[in-house]
């Protein structure tokens, strides 16, 4: 089922994914900035994107296979906060649905 | 520095660790330096350049290159490393692999055309076994006798090691691996595909795995 964010929700979330690497990775919330790179700027690494998509599966009620969201980051190559947050974005908005646009 | 080379039996690997960067210039060449210096952390500076001096020592042991800036080293689309060489006399057939955890660095190279590598450091920690239901199959069993967060880790790095086999990375179909291990050799079977087989082995607080398949049958 598909689900519209309001861009107070999309604000709320981008926060959420900036202060869970701020814990996650031990770094300064103001160094999380949108153009800030999650491994090459913050020294995280594949696994932090799982915890971070398994974050939010589990708060928006998300029933996807890890391999299709690792095959939709991986064709978005994300890199940065602001693209980890539209990703985020699409996949809670996509849901199950989500497949298609790896497939396609 | 702290480098210590490993003989697999299968592939030549390399463990590396800095703690400064100050002879940077000695290992990189002009490319590579431009990517390191963007390179926003210092801790993800360090594992980089420690993972690509593991790379190039093996390589310079084998006399493939005579010196650290003979060769570069890009990652594909998919994030696969594979080496560049700038003097190449003769073809050289090369797979190689690389990880990087707590500031420990690994390498694997192979010679063979045969073979493609996938290499993994994971740290033994708890965020695993919260994770397990992402990539823990029902039949996966190893025989160390270990429990909670030293088996998923053990479970993810294998896993790891062998989507880089593959080379698919995080898309690869963590779930449906089947991990089984039989005398600390290990074998991850999967749907239609050819066996990918290797070994994990404990460093300090860490699991090392390094993985190989027959190239055509990953």
């Amino acid at each position: 089922m598909s689900k519209i964010l309001a861009n107070r929700e999309k604000e709320e979330i981008y926060q959420q994914i900036r202060e869970f690497l701020a814990e996650e990775l031990d770094a300064d919330l103001e160094k999380i900035t949108a153009d800030a790179r999650i491994i090459d700027d913050l020294g995280g690494d594949s696994l932090i994107f799982l915890e971070l998509v398994e974050k939010f599966k589990k708060q928006y009620n998300i029933n996807l296979e890890v391999r299709t969201i690792g095959q939709y980051l991986l064709k978005k190559s994300i890199s940065t906060i602001k693209e980890t947050a539209n990703a985020i974005y699409d996949i809670i908005e996509k849901g199950e649905s989500l497949i298609e646009a790896v497939v396609i | 520095m702290f480098y210590k080379s490993v003989n697999t039996g299968v592939c030549s690997a390399s463990f590396c660790s800095i703690k400064d960067d100050a002879r940077f210039k000695y290992f990189l060449t002009r490319q590579e330096r431009t990517v390191y210096l963007k390179l926003g952390c210092r801790a993800r500076k360090l594992e980089w350049l420690s993972a690509r001096i593991a790379l190039k020592r093996i390589l310079l042991e084998q006399k493939v290159i005579e010196s650290f800036t003979q060769c570069e080293i890009y990652k594909d689309s998919l994030g696969r490393p594979y080496i560049s060489l700038k003097k190449k006399e003769k073809p050289v057939s090369l797979d190689c692999s690389i990880s990087h955890k707590s500031g420990y660095s690994l390498a694997a190279i192979t010679m063979s055309p045969y073979l493609r590598l996938g290499v993994d450091i994971e740290l033994i920690s708890g965020k695993l076994s919260r994770l397990r239901e992402t990539f823990v199959n029902e039949s996966d069993s190893i025989t160390a006798k270990v429990t909670g967060d030293v088996f998923y880790s053990i479970l993810w790095s294998c896993k790891e090691a062998a989507s880089k086999v593959i080379g698919l990375g995080m898309s690869a179909d963590f779930k449906s691996m089947v991990v089984r291990e039989n005398k600390g050799f290990v074998r991850i079977f999967q749907k239609e595909r050819y066996p990918i087989e290797g070994k994990y082995y404990f460093w300090k607080n860490l699991v090392v795995s390094i993985l190989y398949c027959s190239a055509g049958q990953s």
